[in-house]
């Protein structure tokens, strides 16, 4: 209790715990950076260190470590920390719209409405007949599930799996303003998602073989399908959905207490509210689009952020959801293809076995620190 | 905040005093045959009409009636929550329906009777809602906001407690920092709705003697929904009664009690109000 006796309000108000917190931050910066390189080093071909480095900064001195370096890890590492830093931070947002913990784009169908986008692109897109040709190049270079598609192909498939996950996050929203209850709209989220997932599954029924593994092999999720010239592609959305999502900030603080809270402060909730949602449906649609449906990140990064911070600041939880989430994803990226197994695993089983262990510990350690501080 | 509203921000920045200055004598909220209820698609159901009240500044009003009467709908109106169904309604003179919700909430604060889940908020950061329309997009603090919530927290009591969470605060506590959050939100205004539910009877009165303060030496207006009559006839300086007929009456505490409105909103067959002494008690049996 002593510690709510400091006479200086401002200071015990808000600046004393920023300190800590850009501690964490750059903690997790640094953090995310030395997994980045780790990433990057490790491989099913044994690069040296050093030569990494050097053909990072174009001084390799062979050419087929530059080319691995280039063509597969770089974009590998740079997809698996922008499809971290999405997925975590489509979370985020929806946790707090929902006010509940347990809303996250694949839990809310948003995963499955992509998948619906992709899938109908894939099998009904007649017009986009480049897409079947991409389907020779799966396996050899990490499924380059894409294939030859031209740039207006790469716009359509993320256009594709956005507005699927749109079409998904309105019917969520009619649900969530028709039920007040947000366990009634997360059960309808669900619902909404096992529709969809049907509806991909007759889809896939009668595609033709090489339709289905295309489809399929997307379903797997991985990192290291995107290629350098896609890259752009998945680092505009996600700027997109970051600046979307950083500029409703306020609201996002306030909806965690209600909307109607909200109101009152002077936030234009509906408008706030159909911004952000679009937020992650663009965030988690444009991941889907090219990684596959990913779980896990976007419900466990957020809640390894308010671990971390032990706060509900969105101004401080944004980049702390969001470097957690790069760090899970580059630690999983770096299992999955770890020397010693010729096999490329898929990240999706990869991503909760590293990751669940690591929040279940968090919070055995989270209770036994609010112990300590009541007992004081 | 979109920018065609940044310069109110920096005009309202430059005024130290809170801004009943130049408005004192207008009316702070005024309405007249004013219609409230739902409206739903093309269905308009409306729950009392006939509503006329002009309130000055500086003025504590109590607003009762039984559950289900309007009360929370008027004050939901008078919030912008819900449009009026019917006759108008005005703050500071200005058309509700006119004002935007930006603005709104630098001249109206409110404090909903609802459990708030608030995670590891802190009260200190509670608070700083208060200064959500003044602040800028990224939510950062200038000394002027924490000076308001510092003072806000001062005048509520809650001071000492700016660093615990907000949810580890009992019922009374939580009902001071939400009022400590409206009163940062420095606006003419402040409406409560039911601030007594949850509480026990001292901490009951705490809250009334609270609203008085916020009254007298703050120079808001205050209205408050409440069930506790009694402390509502002895604290307000005007009572507005919204009876089982939906019919709204306002005036000077005794003069509704002696009216009778009292006693149509909340007599039951074995309990009736007693204008004597302010009370309810229970009937003589009937022989």
């Amino acid at each position: 209790m002593n510690k709510n006796t400091e006479p200086e309000s401002r200071q015990i108000g808000d600046r004393a715990p920023h300190k800590s917190r850009a501690r964490l931050i750059a903690g997790l910066g640094a953090c995310t950076l030395l997994l980045a390189l780790l990433d990057i080093s490790v491989g099913s071909v044994r690069i040296p260190f050093a030569e990494v480095w050097k053909a990072l900064i174009g001084q390799a001195s062979r050419q087929e470590w530059a080319t691995i370096i280039h063509v597969f890890r770089l974009p590998k590492m740079l997809t698996a920390m922008l499809a971290g830093a999405s997925l975590s931070v489509a979370g985020l947002v929806l946790q707090s719209i929902f006010r509940n913990p347990l809303a996250a784009p694949d839990s809310l169908g948003i995963g499955a409405g992509a998948s619906i986008g992709v899938a109908v692109l894939m099998f009904a897109g007649g017009a986009l007949g480049a897409l079947g040709a991409g389907a020779q190049g799966i396996g050899t270079q990490g499924s380059a599930i894409l294939g030859n598609l031209p740039p207006l192909g790469y716009t359509l498939l993320v256009i594709a799996a956005s507005l699927g996950a749109g079409v998904v996050v309105s019917i969520i929203l009619l649900i969530s303003r028709k039920f007040e209850q947000v366990v009634t709209v997360l059960i309808m989220g669900l619902l909404v998602g096992y529709l969809t997932s049907s509806l991909v599954s007759l889809l896939v029924y009668f595609g033709s073989p090489q339709k289905v593994q295309l489809y399929l092999s997307w379903t797997y999720g991985s990192f290291g399908g995107v290629r350098t010239n896609e890259l752009p592609y998945l680092a505009g959305a996600t700027l997109i959905g970051f600046a979307l999502v950083g500029s409703d900030i306020k609201a996002l603080n306030a909806f965690l207490i209600s909307e109607r809270f909200a109101s009152t402060i002077g936030i234009r909730v509906r408008a706030s509210r159909t911004r952000l949602l679009i937020a992650a449906s663009i965030l988690a649609g444009s991941v889907t689009a090219f990684c596959g449906p990913i779980a896990f990140l976007g419900i466990a990064a957020p809640h390894a952020a308010r671990l971390l911070s032990r706060s509900a600041e969105h101004r401080i939880l944004l980049p702390i959801t969001a470097l957690s989430g790069m760090c899970f994803a580059l630690l999983a990226d770096m299992l999955s293809s770890l020397p010693g197994h010729g096999a490329v695993l898929p990240i999706n089983p990869l991503l909760a076995l590293i990751g669940s262990p690591i929040i279940i510990s968090m919070f055995f350690h989270r209770d036994r620190g609010s112990l300590v501080e009541e007992m004081e | 905040m979109s920018p065609e509203h940044e310069p109110r921000h920096t005009e309202q920045r430059q005024s130290a005093l809170p801004p009943i200055g130049p408005s004192a004598n207008l009316p702070v909220v005024e309405a007249s045959s004013l219609a409230i209820g739902w409206k739903q698609g093309r269905n308009l159901q409306i729950l009392t009409r006939n509503i006329n009240f002009q309130v000055a500044a500086g003025h504590l009003i109590a607003l009762v009636g039984p559950n289900g009467a309007g009360k929370s709908t008027l004050l939901r109106t008078i919030a912008g929550l819900q449009a009026p169904c019917g006759g108008s309604l005005s703050l500071l003179e200005r058309d509700i329906t006119l004002i935007s919700a930006e603005e709104r909430a630098s001249l109206l604060a409110c404090v909903f009777n609802e459990r708030i889940e608030a995670g590891s908020l802190t009260v200190w950061e509670f608070v700083a809602f208060g200064r959500y329309p003044y602040t800028n997009a990224h939510n950062r603090l200038t000394d002027e906001d924490r000076r308001h919530i510092a003072t806000a927290l001062a005048l509520v009591g809650m001071e000492r407690f700016a660093a615990r969470t907000f949810s580890s605060l009992s019922d009374g506590e939580k009902q001071k920092v939400q009022i400590a959050r409206a009163v940062a939100q420095n606006t003419p205004l402040l409406m409560f709705d039911e601030p007594t539910v949850f509480l026990d009877a001292p901490s009951r009165i705490e809250i009334f003697k609270l609203a008085e303060r916020l009254v007298q030496e703050e120079g808001k207006t205050v209205l408050l929904c409440t069930h506790e009559v009694d402390l509502a006839l002895k604290t307000a300086d005007e009572l507005w009664v919204i009876d089982r007929e939906h019919r709204f009456s306002a005036g000077a505490p005794f003069v509704v009690a002696r009216s009778g409105a009292i006693g149509r909103a909340f007599d039951l067959p074995t309990v009736a109000f007693d204008v004597i002494s302010g009370t309810f008690r229970a009937r003589e049996p009937q022989r």
